[in-house]
């Protein structure tokens, strides 16, 4: 049985709410594919192995768990910008995006040094942009649902992830969100993400296999729970296709 | 003079208010006596005693009991009846409550204060006495995250303040760590409920002080229980008035080797009996004259969500939504319930407050629990009623314990009588609830406390 082994990184800091949804989603995914999946939940004094794993996977946290992950992340830059540019599969969500920039400015103005493996600058700003959104990304046809509830906007994003439809964008301006380089997929998107989204997680899964083997036949399943959900909220909301 | 105007006007709107929409007025006196002098409160002649209380959850119960446990003692004391709580309803009791000369006709003034808006009515005036009951996860959208509430709260606490705080509760406990004012503590020993094994999805799981992580000895749920730092002295010390021998299903507790009988089968209320009781012992109040008030039969609330449907009890209790942790204290009511159950849940929105309906909290949910021989079915309802699914779809229980109802009018009083057994516990949200009450009206059920 092929098997993806996951990296669930910080996982007692970066769990602002709903966060523990994505990486639950991310095993179901996988073994309705009859694929093993194999999930290490690692954080601070833990020593990170930026080659073991498939896929390494962040979540959202507060603007302290961010600064204290940040403190202890550093020590990886290397390993980490290597593991980006092999391929490595990155899903970050929420503020843990903010850690791969260039630098920080926190609200009380200090600037923190980011991991600078990408080009765009976070700052923390003194209101929080909070609200659902809908976006669109080149990688399915679907749209892809989500929450918001952050202080940081994003400057300087050169690749972005998603097209705003509606919602917020990186800044309050802008209308593009995320960070997409080679696999290295983040989004401010908060909470269970994978869930919410089955057409995003899929391709996700399938991503990932064919990182592993080019040759791996994807199984797509359309009357799962999560599509329905998908669905329904879509209904619900006016979103349309 | 403009005081004087300010303080008329409000009385004066409330009254027409009050006339009108023949109900209490709670923030329009407030609104208008704030017009005309924006400084009104802080010229207001304050009692002895000026007492807030606030955190993410309990605030409301550990007021109305603090106000009963005083008013039984002869104290006289004006306070936030019904809840409202933010800058303008607390102008409006403080008002209401002022003589024309300017003195608060009262011995004590006692508010329920909303955590997060709290700074900008106590900056017109200080508290006497404070109490946290404690800070989680609690309307995101509104509230963001446990340490931004715990940031605003820190702003309001002034050193000649009387802290009175939940010490199992880390991220109340690092809100006293500079304060140089009194400060009385109280918690609860270990009971039925604390849990040992470690938890990975918790609040405040580093040490403020040194940024190690906290080790627990055990949980009473989330990140409340019994912390210590492994490398500084940061710790859950002994409280000052600690809640022993809990017995949750039989409704009692000791305070300090007194006896004390809930209002409730809920955990939650072990912690407001014992905050009210700190406070009122702390303010001088003798143990016995407030224990004959707490364990006064008749001043326990009626317990008048509960219906007779098809020969069997109907409980309706009230969903927490968006705060996982009172949620989970429904269900551990539900699981120590006796007999079979049948359990509907469901909502159309996560909130009553806000349009935004982000639904994350449902995966911080322990609903593994209602994993138990004791549930006969799961009952999903309302718009939502998929991520429902999806959420019961991972987790072990057996999917044919599973209902999903599509249409609530037609569907759910036959699914009931036919396929489930056992008393029904719903959990939903305040829409539903009025809308299961019109089901169960149809079908000729009365309330049973009737």
């Amino acid at each position: 049985m092929p098997k993806i082994k996951i990296a669930h990184l910080y996982y007692d800091l970066m769990n602002l709410y709903g966060e523990n949804g994505n990486i639950r989603a991310l095993k179901k995914f996988t073994e309705r594919q009859d694929i093993k999946c194999e999930i290490h939940f690692l954080t601070i004094k833990d020593k990170i192995d930026f080659d073991k794993y498939d896929v390494y996977y962040m979540g959202m946290g507060t603007e302290k768990s961010e600064f204290i992950v940040l403190e202890d992340i550093l020590q990886y830059k290397e390993k980490i910008e290597e593991a980006i540019k092999k391929g490595k599969h990155f899903l970050i969500t929420g503020n843990s995006l903010e850690l791969f920039g260039n630098y920080i400015i926190d609200n009380d103005s200090n600037k923190h040094e980011g991991l600078n493996i990408f080009p765009y600058y976070t700052i923390h700003e003194d209101f929080r942009i909070v609200g659902s959104v809908v976006y669109k990304s080149k990688l399915i046809k679907e749209k892809v649902i989500g929450f918001q509830n952050r202080c940081g906007t994003i400057y300087e994003n050169d690749k972005p992830l998603f097209k705003v439809i509606e919602g917020t964008g990186s800044t309050l301006e802008s209308k593009k969100e995320g960070y997409q380089y080679r696999n290295f997929y983040g989004t401010y998107l908060l909470g269970p993400l994978f869930i919410r989204n089955p057409y995003l997680t899929n391709y996700l899964i399938k991503n990932i296999m064919k990182n592993k083997n080019k040759k791996y036949k994807f199984k797509m399943y359309n009357r799962t729970t999560e599509i329905k959900a998908y669905n329904t909220y879509l209904e619900n909301f006016n979103i349309t296709e | 003079m403009r005081m004087l105007l300010a303080i008329i006007m409000c009385k004066l709107a409330n009254t027409m208010s009050k006339l009108i929409r023949k109900k209490e007025g709670s923030v329009i006196g407030g609104a208008v006596a704030l017009k005309i002098y924006p400084k009104v409160l802080s010229k207001v002649k304050m009692p002895k005693y000026v007492i807030g209380i606030t955190g993410s959850s309990g605030k409301g119960s550990t007021t109305e009991l603090v106000a009963r446990i005083l008013k039984e003692n002869n104290y006289k004391v004006v306070y936030n009846k019904n809840g409202s709580n933010v800058l303008n309803a607390v102008t409006t009791l403080i008002l209401e409550n002022t003589k024309l000369n300017g003195k608060l006709n009262a011995d004590v003034l006692l508010m329920e204060l909303d955590e997060r808006h709290m700074e900008y009515s106590l900056k017109h005036f200080n508290l006497t006495h404070m109490i946290i009951t404690n800070i989680t996860r609690d309307q995101p959208p509104r509230n963001a995250h446990p340490e931004f509430i715990q940031k605003v709260i820190k702003k309001v606490i002034k050193d000649s303040c009387h802290l009175i705080i939940n010490i199992d509760d880390p991220l109340v406990k690092a809100l006293t760590l500079n304060h140089k004012g009194k400060l009385t503590t109280y918690g609860l020993d270990k009971n039925n409920y604390s849990k040992k094994y470690e938890l990975n999805n918790l609040d405040g799981a580093y040490c403020p002080v040194c940024k190690t992580k906290l080790k627990y000895s055990f949980y009473h749920y989330g990140h409340i229980g019994s912390y210590s730092c492994p490398k500084c002295d940061f710790k859950r010390t002994d409280p000052d008035y600690l809640a022993h021998n809990i017995n949750v299903v039989k409704g009692t507790i000791y305070i300090n080797k007194n006896k004390v009988s809930l209002p409730s089968n809920f955990l939650y209320s072990v912690y407001f009996v014992t905050a009210a009781y700190t406070l009122t012992n702390c303010m001088g109040l003798k143990s016995e004259n407030i224990l004959k008030i707490i364990n006064d039969e008749s001043f326990k609330p009626k317990r008048l969500n509960i219906y007779n449907f098809d020969g069997r009890m109907w409980q309706m209790l009230a969903s927490k939504n968006e705060n996982n942790l009172s949620y989970k204290q429904s269900l551990d009511f539900i699981i120590n319930e006796p007999g079979k159950k049948t359990v509907v849940l469901g909502f159309d929105n996560s909130s009553r407050r806000y349009s935004e309906n982000d639904i994350s909290w449902i995966w911080d949910i322990d609903f593994e629990e209602l994993n138990h021989k004791s549930i006969d079915k799961i009952v999903l309802i309302g718009r939502f009623k998929y991520d429902m699914l999806t959420r019961f779809e991972y987790t072990d229980i057996d999917k044919k314990k599973i209902i999903l109802i599509d249409n609530l009018e037609t569907d759910l009083i036959p699914t009931l009588k036919n396929k489930t057994k056992g008393s029904i516990y719903s959990c939903v949200c305040f829409d539903k609830e009025i809308e299961l009450k019109k089901l169960l009206q149809k079908e000729g059920e009365t309330n049973a406390q009737n």
